[in-house]
């Protein structure tokens, strides 16, 4: 199991060293950060001046080594914006995303599990294509169309809620919805294949015919066995917690780490841009960390399988 | 802050005295909620850092004031602010009188020292200032060599080589006038580029990059305690968002519309809408080093293709205008009457790319996705003007100006748009197409004649040579040599709640000051 773990871990960095390596690269070759920042007014001593002050007229090789060894020693340098330093900066903006983020994430699982074990007991009945189709629905509509469609009956319509960014319990209700909905939809479609999946199994038939009743069925032979088969899908869920929140973060105006990104990005503001995005890798590397080794704590097949 | 007894006085005269100007909430609510698409673009509020007209320009001049100011509800003309009278001792030397009796942000009043620091080092230049600041600063004022205080209200700048524009150049963006004490107090010049002490209407109470900027009012201000207890601007990214929060009373003000949201908007009845023109045009600049753009009939045929009229009329429905060619009125005797854009002219345009021998050789025309407004649209709409006389033109749409302007790949037209930020074409046309302007230092057009003219205009006191110059300088950017294409003059658009009794400048500028309210 400890070579299982460790194996895990050195892929889990090194996963998150390629992409702070492929970030570095593709910013740096998609367009030069001192034109972005400053501007299509700005003249040459100007741009000049910005990369000599943030070391951008090194060559592209140099500028990442250079980055890649104060990383290493816990520097990831400081916004060509404003001065801030990045990592402070950026830790400061996940407090806010994790606001909606975690509530959204609660309300992916708690509506999209239930529902999902719901049409799978009722495969095929009315109840199922009921929840389907909402899934599908919740599936297909992208977050931000279900956002506009919220604000615009619970903001503008009702005047229940406020439209954008207010740092309060009603101010979290929209975004909230908004991600979780989209979600559940995800989560309720796994959760019922995987529940099929397991209903068809002969150990399940067999405990049904040892005179089971249903409810202990599901709940000592089911679910248990149903979970192997949703941890990387609630895995993935909560690795993209800091990442997945940037459209609605924009159409919300929440001051969360999106709308940093999306900032940083337009401006190239290359440490911040790195700051996030390595954090946001090394997020969904450790939470996929723990999933696997939870998997294969649930079923050390997997453990044995591998060494 | 140093409270003196002065400033509580007038700060508790003034504020039992405030002028009962409604926003439109019965609980009377002094706060003024205006949503706009950006704060800052540097995520900075030094004007010497934070150069957008269409981010910072909506506040700055609540904060920071010019020694000169202009009309923000007249025609941008140049009036006393912080100076009360000015004067030319010599060729060289211009001398302003102090306004005095002001009170700034910091309880202090403002003097000699204040302008001295603004120009100073530590502000504009030594080891603690940015590189590019220094370099912004150079641009602004390229002539300034000194500064020489005549006394506590009296102050002299002076330059190395004679300089008419200098008046206006202290009544733009980099001339603002901060707190001597206050810039020293703080330790580096990036704790003070988000943290700026000035004498306007309204102080900086909390700045938060990319979320909200809250400005608190300034009771003790010169020119009358604002209206207004509170102003918070929120940056609400998306279009949508911004009128939703409006209609949903989240917002006083929503910024930045584009003309049909302005005109979907100004049919609600609780809602006006209010803007028009903005000193800015928008334009296609040429890369005349491109074949077959390096033959200027080329240039001007695909300018003659163009009816910058439907232009206004479809996209913008008609509350733009096609302007006369890369100037503004309120240039004042340095407008060149009479002037106007090459006529839309399809069948001149057919002749002239015959003539030209143009033989269908393909133009690459680069645009951002709608970083103007409808920029999209417009695009379209040119690449079928030009397909109509016989061009072969390639729209390519970049993700940011780095890709716009790169010189890999062949490189023909690409959109921008060009500001006067000052009262005199050195200000445009100078500024952005002269020898040391972006479109020539990025290798995409030059002109030996026009270079000429640029130092000469730069340097001549004569207002009569100086149109002259200006006339023929048109002359060859819009007509022998093209450097670029004007295609309408941009207007910007702003909804608030109706009822409120304010009113809209000519510039990006929301005056939330008394100025700004008509009762």
């Amino acid at each position: 199991m400890m070579r299982f773990i460790a194996w895990r871990l050195i892929r889990a960095i090194l996963t998150v060293l390629a992409v702070a390596l492929f970030v570095a690269v593709a910013l740096r070759i998609s367009g030069d950060p001192a034109v972005i920042a400053l501007g299509p007014d700005a003249t040459a001593p100007v741009l000049q001046a910005f990369r000599e002050q943030h070391g951008l007229n090194r060559p592209i090789p140099m500028q990442i080594l250079v980055q890649f060894q104060a990383m290493l020693h816990g520097d990831f340098g400081a916004s060509m914006m404003d001065g801030t330093q990045a990592l402070p900066l950026v830790l400061h903006h996940v407090m806010p995303t994790l606001e909606i983020a975690l509530p959204a994430l609660l309300l992916k699982l708690a509506l999209g599990i239930p529902a999902g074990i719901l049409a799978a007991v009722r495969r095929n009945s009315w109840i199922d294509r009921l929840v389907m189709a909402g899934a599908v629905l919740g599936l297909a509509l992208p977050n931000f169309v279900i956002g506009v469609a919220l604000v615009l009956v619970f903001a503008v319509k009702l005047g229940w809620l406020p439209s954008s960014g207010h740092p309060n319990f009603a101010g979290l209700l929209l975004p909230v919805i908004s991600l979780g909905l989209a979600g559940a939809g995800v989560m309720a479609r796994f959760t019922r294949s995987a529940i099929i999946g397991v209903l068809t199994q002969p150990h399940v038939r067999a405990a049904a015919a040892k005179g089971l009743s249903r409810y202990k069925v599901m709940l000592r032979h089911v679910l248990p066995n149903a979970v192997a088969t949703l941890l990387p899908v609630i895995g993935l869920a909560i690795g993209g917690l800091l990442a997945g929140t940037v459209v609605v973060e924009t159409l919300f105006s929440w001051p969360g780490l999106g709308s940093l990104l999306v900032v940083a990005v337009a401006n190239r503001d290359l440490p911040v841009v790195e700051c996030i995005l390595i954090l946001s890798a090394a997020t969904m590397a450790v939470s996929n960390l723990v999933m696997d080794v939870a998997h294969a704590w649930r079923d050390p097949r997997i453990v044995r399988g591998r060494h | 802050m140093n409270l003196t007894r002065r400033t509580a006085l007038s700060t508790g005269l003034v504020s039992t005295a405030l002028p009962r100007i409604a926003f439109g909430q019965a609980n009377g609510d002094r706060v003024i909620r205006v949503a706009v698409q950006k704060i800052s673009n540097t995520l900075t509020l030094d004007p010497l850092r934070e150069q957008s007209s269409n981010a910072s320009e909506r506040w700055m001049a609540s904060i920071l004031e010019n020694l000169i100011g202009r009309n923000q509800h007249s025609g941008l003309e140049r009036v006393p602010a912080l100076a009360t009278a000015w004067r030319r001792i010599d060729a060289l030397t211009l001398e302003l009188d102090l306004r005095q009796g002001v009170i700034m942000h910091d309880g202090r009043e403002f003097t000699s020292e204040d302008v001295l620091q603004s120009f100073g080092e530590g502000r504009i230049f030594g080891p603690s200032v940015p590189k590019d600041v220094t370099a912004i600063a150079q641009r602004h004022f390229p002539t300034l060599e000194r500064l020489q205080p005549t006394g506590r209200y009296g102050i002299r700048f002076i330059t190395s080589k004679p300089d008419v524009t200098l008046e206006g150049r202290l009544s733009a963006g980099g001339g603002e006038i901060i707190s001597a004490q206050s810039w020293r107090q703080r330790q580096t010049w990036q704790a003070n580029s988000i943290a700026p002490v000035g004498t306007g209407p309204y102080r900086l109470a909390e700045f938060v990059p990319g979320v909200r900027l809250v400005l608190d009012a300034h009771y003790a201000y010169w020119d009358g305690p604002p209206p207004a207890q509170q102003v918070i601007f929120f940056e609400v990214p998306e279009a949508a968002s911004r009128i939703a929060g409006l209609r949903a009373g989240d917002f006083k003000f929503a910024c930045d519309l584009t003309p049909d949201q302005a005109i979907a908007l100004a049919r609600d009845p609780k809602v006006q809408v209010q803007g028009g023109l903005v000193p800015n045009h928008r334009i296609v600049a040429f890369d005349k080093t491109h074949p077959p753009l390096d033959n200027p009939k080329v240039r001007l045929a695909m300018a003659h293709a163009v009816d910058g009229q439907a232009i206004v009329d479809s996209l913008w429905a008609g509350k733009s205008r096609v302007p006369p060619g890369m100037q503004w009125e309120f240039y004042g005797p340095m407008f060149v009457p009479r002037w106007r854009v090459p006529e839309y002219n399809p069948p001149l345009a057919r002749t002239m790319l015959l003539s030209a021998g143009y033989n269908g050789e393909e133009i690459i025309y680069r645009a951002r996705h709608n970083y103007y407004p409808a920029e999209v649209s417009t695009a379209q709409i040119l690449l079928e003007y030009w397909r109509q006389v016989g061009l072969n033109v390639k729209l390519e749409i970049c993700e940011n100006w780095a890709q716009v302007l790169t010189k890999h790949g062949p490189r023909g037209v690409r959109d921008w748009s060009n500001s006067a930020t000052f009262d005199d074409p050195v200000s445009s046309l100078v500024a952005q197409h002269g020898p040391h302007g972006a479109q020539q230092t990025n290798g995409e057009w030059s002109n030996a004649e026009m270079n000429a003219l640029c130092v000469q205009m730069e340097a001549s006191t004569d207002f009569t040579a100086r149109q002259a110059m200006f006339r023929r300088m048109l002359q060859i950017c819009e007509r022998e040599d093209p450097a670029y294409i004007v295609l309408h003059q941009n207007a910007v658009f702003t909804a608030h709640h109706r009822g409120i009794p304010w009113r809209s400048s000519p510039s990006f500028f929301l005056d939330f000051s008394l100025r700004g309210f008509s009762s």
